[in-house]
């Protein structure tokens, strides 16, 4: 009984984590957007991979976000953002096929996968409020 | 510089009366709109569209990116509308405008890096079409 309960406390935390999470990762993408500062989109992008591990087998992969986390704060964002892609490996909308040192791609494998996920749900939703989608509705019913 | 011409835009920042032209070049200089305009995707809402792609990315498919010259005339038109209907007086940031396309332009950089989408050349035809209806 209190190893289901523990259980259950445990999927509850996580439960709590992944939704802070998901909020934090929205806000600082709007941040980014308002201010344009790279910086916040690269700390939402690994602040959304935490997301995506948590619950899952996480200890190997904590590893490497954490350390992805002090390669950030030392401003090796690259570096840092390679290594959170290659903690979401199994994740990712499409994962590339070279080693990890190769950074660049790693990188964009979970820029891309992010922007599909986060920046395509934030930058559609403004857009939408602003009107511009009624507007090109209605180009589009005119045309 | 002489004076602007055209309709201004109410929107705030550095580029605060900004006319349609200028709203429009930071849209369209980022070289994107591609997939989320793409040909075909007609009423689509832009997560929808984005969602569309994450569809073909599954299925190992090659997005094919067309920039198409149409999609600036239909922008246009579009904000053209909404600085007559007032609805772009609800404050949209120029910033912002230019951080979500560049979000975009982002999205189809790592999308032919990772060897997922081509970019396909302009088609002529659309040019000339938005140039004759632009008239």
């Amino acid at each position: 009984m209190t190893r289901i309960v523990q259980r259950l406390a445990g999927r509850q935390a996580v439960a709590t984590l992944q939704r802070l999470l998901w909020s934090a990762t929205r806000i600082l993408h709007l941040a980014y957007l308002a201010t344009g500062r790279s910086d916040a989109r690269d700390t939402a992008m690994l602040l959304y991979s935490l997301e995506k591990v948590a619950g899952r087998e996480m200890v190997e992969r904590l590893g490497y976000l954490l350390a992805s986390a002090t390669l950030m704060t030392r401003g090796r964002r690259e570096e840092a953002l390679a290594l959170a892609a290659y903690a979401t490996r199994d994740l990712l909308v499409t994962a590339p096929k070279s080693p990890l040192r190769n950074t660049e791609a790693w990188r964009s494998a979970l820029q891309l996968t992010y922007l599909l996920e986060v920046g395509s749900d934030v930058d559609g939703r403004l857009l939408e409020t602003w009107g511009l989608g009624r507007a090109l509705e209605q180009v589009y019913m005119e045309g | 510089m002489g004076p602007r011409q055209g309709p201004r835009t109410s929107l705030h920042g550095g580029l605060r009366g900004a006319t349609v032209e200028e709203t429009l070049r930071v849209l369209i200089d980022t070289n994107i709109l591609a997939h989320i305009f793409a040909k075909g995707s007609g009423r689509l809402s832009f997560w929808a569209r984005a969602l569309l792609v994450r569809e073909l990315l599954g299925r190992n498919d090659t997005i094919i990116v067309v920039y198409e010259e149409q999609v600036e005339y239909e922008i246009r038109r579009a904000l053209d509308n909404m600085i007559v209907t007032g609805a772009i007086t609800v404050e949209p940031k120029l910033e912002a405008i230019r951080n979500i396309y560049r979000d975009y332009s982002d999205l189809i950089n790592s999308c032919v890096e990772l060897g997922k989408c081509k970019v396909a050349k302009r088609q002529e035809s659309h040019i000339a079409r938005a140039a004759s209806l632009n008239r």
